[in-house]
């Protein structure tokens, strides 16, 4: 079946990134939308657009209900979740299924099946894939945790079996602290899931976090499209990915690859999924978990392939066979994406909110994916990822330079971001080596490493201080420091200031 | 119309001076100094041959510099992508100032606001302490993680607003700290 009509449940740059190929395909596109987000990039770009109300995402975005109400009322026939949200959620997938709606993603008895962590472990233990020491079903006790944790020894990780996102994870140094861990790792389980099982892993030391593209028709067909070299993390979250790895060579990749179908192929998976590995100071690797939706890296699998990923993800919900085999997959070049988050790299990656009174991303050979505007408000209610940009090149080297050219384009004011601290990480020498892993900002990243003061701008700065201060009335909004509010009236102050430049 | 400025730039001081047929001297040289305004707080910058694109940003921050005299002026710009904080006296008022002497020359203070609604969870400074830059002065617990706010320069703790366990709102002060 064509589909003719899709409903994009999400926000911010994915829902436009799946808007955009809809259009592409002349497929009609429905959005949603919170109160806060009325105005947002993704709804003026889709052909049809729908009120979730309320600001919470569990008033909008995860509201199942009226969700489900508005592909009625729209009369959409199939719904594609992005990620986060509702896109790893079997009970939202299993509904839109009763419905005969088509959900673009896998069934909800894969997610169901692969969602949960200690059973996609147990699998991949039954097809003789490494995974990394420790339980495969949930802990019933404390007990228990005691005891596992002796036989597999310290460091170990408490993992939510429910979770993602390093949400119920924390590392326990000894035998001491696995009390009080295993209290704080369940509860935060139960707030980010609703289900506080854990379950324990051997801690790798300094590992690098890579995961596997894949994508698999309902013929059994599966492929695989390389791997992503997803290292650069803070607060165990990605923030700079790129592909093909630095340690990745052609024997592992063919290893990693094929264990990536193996999985896939024995859950009878279905649509776009990406496994995770960890890759150990040997090379040797450990596969983590399985994500059942689109990653919010896929751009950088898409410039070395070719592939539009959102494309094939709707041709194989469509129930389209896989257009392609593995050996016509010839990835080309080096990709790298930075995201650029609403966050501050000098106070830990705090998430700062506020209004973008400056918003403009660079252009040229680079893609940016985006989910703002220029006066857009930054709330503490949604994700602090506003844009990526993805470079790519020739070479590794290519793609760094034409990263780093991007970047330093990109301008925005309102918000702390993760600009400066990207181009920290593309500067440094263990990142140009790709020697790097996991521990990367814990080992180098410093308060004054992103203090990048220039001398010559500094001077720049200190005359052009001078000038501004025979302006009075320019100077008058900023010294008095009298508080802007909302957008609106932030525009005026903006407009008057260049009137008089 | 000659007029001079003490101007104080990530935490170095230059005397700036606009001549009478409005060039620009910087600690007694004379500089080449052109500015294009482009609207919307844009400008480009021509100094010495080299191009700088400037952004005056309009946006509250969260360390607004006070001082007991209100002539002293604060600008937070974007240079080339980067932030500075440009803080300007122009030399009438410094004279004032002496006179005063109840701030001493280039003395400011700088109010840490809470970056977001949360509780203070400890406090690991005191009044009076001198501190180095990144020095954490506080815990702050907000969406369910703790964050440690930092002194953002050298500086000296001059006032303590919040005690431990308190809720604070956004942008209430914190912490009021001295530099020099």
């Amino acid at each position: 079946m064509k589909l003719k009509k899709v409903l994009v449940a999400n926000r911010g740059e994915i829902a436009v990134r799946v808007l955009r190929t809809c259009r592409e395909l002349g497929i009609c596109t429905v959005a949603v939308y919170s109160d806060p987000d009325r105005t947002a990039l993704h709804v003026s770009l889709s052909d049809e657009a729908y009120a979730l109300g309320g600001s919470t995402p569990a008033e909008s975005y995860l509201n199942q209900e009226k969700l489900l109400e508005i592909v009625r009322r729209s009369g959409a026939q199939a719904v594609h979740p992005g990620y986060g949200f509702l896109s790893e959620n079997p009970s939202f997938a299993q509904r839109l299924e009763d419905a005969g709606i088509v959900f673009i993603g896998p069934t909800s008895a894969a997610i169901r099946a692969l969602g949960d962590k200690t059973a996609a472990r147990k699998l991949a233990q039954s097809l003789g894939v490494p995974t990394v020491a420790g339980t495969t079903d949930a802990l019933r006790s404390d007990k228990e945790a005691f005891k596992i944790a002796r036989e597999i020894g310290y460091p170990l990780l408490l993992k939510a079996a429910a979770g993602g996102g390093g949400k119920g994870m924390r590392v326990v140094e000894d035998e001491q602290h696995l009390q009080s861990s295993l209290e704080a790792a369940r509860s935060e389980a139960i707030t980010a899931f609703g289900d506080s099982r854990v379950y324990i892993e051997k801690y790798i030391m300094s590992p690098r976090h890579i995961e596997v593209q894949i994508l698999a028709d309902r013929f059994g067909n599966v492929v695989y499209l390389g791997e992503r070299e997803c290292s650069i993390q803070r607060r165990h979250q990605k923030v700079i990915e790129e592909t093909p790895s630095p340690v990745v060579d052609e024997d592992l990749r063919r290893q990693l690859g094929e264990s990536a179908v193996r999985i896939a192929r024995a859950a009878h998976y279905v649509n776009a999924g990406t496994l995770e590995f960890l890759i150990d100071e040997h090379r040797n690797y450990y596969f983590l978990e399985m994500n059942t939706r689109l990653q919010v890296e896929h751009p950088v699998t898409e410039m070395v392939t070719g592939f539009d990923l959102v494309r094939e993800q709707i041709a194989l919900a469509e129930g389209e066979p896989l257009h392609f085999k593995q050996t016509d997959i010839f990835p080309r070049g080096h990709a790298i994406e930075c995201r650029i988050c609403a966050e501050d790299p000098a106070n830990d990656f705090f998430p700062s909110t506020g209004t973008l009174f400056r918003y403009r991303p660079p252009q040229g050979r680079i893609r940016v994916d985006n989910g703002y505007n220029e006066g857009d408000v930054i709330s503490v209610f949604y994700d602090s990822l506003m844009a990526k940009v993805i470079s790519h090149g020739t070479s590794r080297t290519d793609a760094i330079s034409a990263m780093k050219r991007a970047l330093g384009e990109f301008e925005i004011d309102g918000v702390e971001t993760t600009l400066r601290f990207c181009e920290f990480v593309l500067d440094h020498p263990a990142f140009r080596k790709g020697e790097f892993d996991t521990t990367f900002i814990q080992s180098y990243l410093t308060p004054s490493s992103l203090q990048l003061h220039r001398e010559e701008e500094t001077v720049v700065a200190a005359i052009f201080g001078a000038y501004l201060a025979t302006r009075d009335r320019v100077a008058a909004p900023l010294s008095n420091g009298s508080p802007v509010v909302g957008p609106k009236s932030n525009w005026k102050l903006m407009r008057k200031e260049g009137m008089q430049g | 119309m000659m007029k001079k400025f003490l101007v104080r730039v990530g935490g170095k001081d230059y005397e700036v001076v606009k001549d009478n047929s409005d060039r620009w001297q910087i600690n007694g040289h004379s500089t080449n100094l052109e500015i294009s305004a482009q609207g919307n707080g844009s400008y480009i910058i021509i100094h010495e041959g080299k191009v700088y694109r400037i952004y005056v940003s309009p946006s509250e921050k969260k360390s607004q510099s006070q001082n007991s005299i209100s002539l002293l002026k604060e600008f937070h710009l974007k240079l080339n992508g980067r932030s500075y904080s440009v803080t300007v006296i122009d030399e009438r008022s410094r004279l004032l100032q002496s006179v005063l002497k109840n701030v001493p020359h280039g003395e400011t203070t700088t109010t840490i606001r809470a970056p977001m609604p949360g509780m203070v969870v400890k406090i690991e400074v005191s009044e009076g302490d001198s501190i180095p830059s990144g020095k954490g002065l506080l815990v702050l617990e907000a969406m369910k993680m703790e964050n440690e706010i930092k002194a953002p320069t050298i500086s000296r703790v001059q006032k303590i607003h919040v005690a431990p366990r308190q809720p604070v709102d956004k942008g209430d002060p914190l912490v009021t700290l001295i530099q020099n």
